[in-house]
């Protein structure tokens, strides 16, 4: 290539030894194999974060709306009887305690723990259970 | 008909590792053979093989195939460029210590093959003794095109710039060598003719 280096003549290639070639192929696939699983694991640890805030802020948003309604129904009928008054003002605790517990609630591998159930949104039943549970 | 480079990484990423063991049998060599003369150490360039394929592995969403042979080594040499540069520029007492080491450890086996990997290993350290007063990318582009024989193009991906690059870079090695080589002329004679 370059009359230069052929004043610096190079070894010949060799190639790689046999013997060493092999087990040093074979603890390459171990250690990729041990790296591949070691990086799916924070995966699914985001994964589940990921699945028990939305099933967090989902609970919170339906007692947010708990709340809300109660309220709007206490400031709208000023002329109830004193027991009507006293239905709202329960509904709005029970909205309240509901979004206190929703956010308190530990995660779970699904979900978030809720009233003895693990609430996961892809159970309807469940979500609607542990609402009614908390409520 | 085997398949190509692309095929075997794309199968190591989805998680079969057997793909990267092929790729790893079908490119060693040639890796072994460039840390070799890097390092002029051939237990050295056994290790640094190894150890070029993981860090490859760890870099897989970087990695680059040539767009005629779909080849992953001109990337894997680049792997292998920077891991060997980094060790070179390494603690030089760390260096002494397991060079130290490595003497103690050494039994005396004078077998044909020991005898040949050991003069090669004296032969390769004399030419980095030249090649290790060139600046550093011009000893890259030397090692990857004239000892590699690797293309402009492939050296490119290699060193991660454009081509153009690699032949300025080439020129400029190509006749810093050759003052390098008229100014120690009878050194390097000398050093020639004992190997």
């Amino acid at each position: 290539m370059n009359p230069t280096l052929d004043l610096l003549p190079i070894p010949a290639e060799r190639d790689f030894p046999a013997e060493s070639l092999v087990a040093r192929r074979d603890a390459l696939v171990m250690s990729i194999a041990a790296e591949q699983q070691h990086s799916r694991a924070p995966l699914r640890a985001v994964l589940r974060s990921a699945r028990s805030h939305i099933s967090r802020v989902w609970l919170a948003l339906i007692a947010v709306f708990v709340a809300v309604l109660a309220l709007a129904l206490s400031s709208l009928s000023g002329y109830q009887s004193r027991g009507g008054t006293t239905t709202e003002a329960l509904i709005a605790v029970a909205g309240a305690a509901q979004i206190i517990t929703v956010l308190a609630a530990p995660a779970t591998r699904d979900g978030v723990r809720l009233g003895g159930q693990v609430l996961t949104l892809r159970s309807r039943e469940q979500l609607a259970r542990g609402v009614i549970a908390a409520a | 008909m085997a398949e190509t480079d692309r095929q075997l990484w794309d199968r190591a990423v989805g998680g079969d590792g057997a793909g990267f063991g092929l790729l790893f049998e079908r490119h060693a060599r040639s890796v072994y053979n460039f840390a070799f003369r890097q390092t002029a150490n051939w237990a050295a360039a056994e290790d640094a093989a190894s150890e070029v394929f993981l860090v490859a592995w760890r870099r897989r969403q970087e990695v680059v195939f040539t767009n005629e042979s779909g080849s992953v080594l001109p990337w894997l040499l680049g792997v292998a460029t920077n891991l060997l540069r980094n060790a070179r520029r390494g603690d030089r007492r760390a260096k002494a210590a397991i060079a130290r080491l490595n003497a103690n450890e050494a039994h005396p086996d004078f077998s044909e093959d020991l005898i040949g990997r050991l003069s090669d290993e004296a032969q390769m350290a004399d030419v980095l003794r030249v090649f290790d007063r060139l600046p550093e990318h011009e000893r890259d582009v030397l090692a990857l095109c004239a000892w590699s024989k690797l293309e402009y193009e492939e050296a490119a991906i290699a060193l991660a710039v454009p081509v153009g690059t690699v032949r300025s870079r080439l020129s400029r090695a190509r006749s810093h060598l050759r003052e390098l080589v008229e100014t120690n002329g009878h050194e390097l004679d000398e050093r020639t003719v004992t190997t």
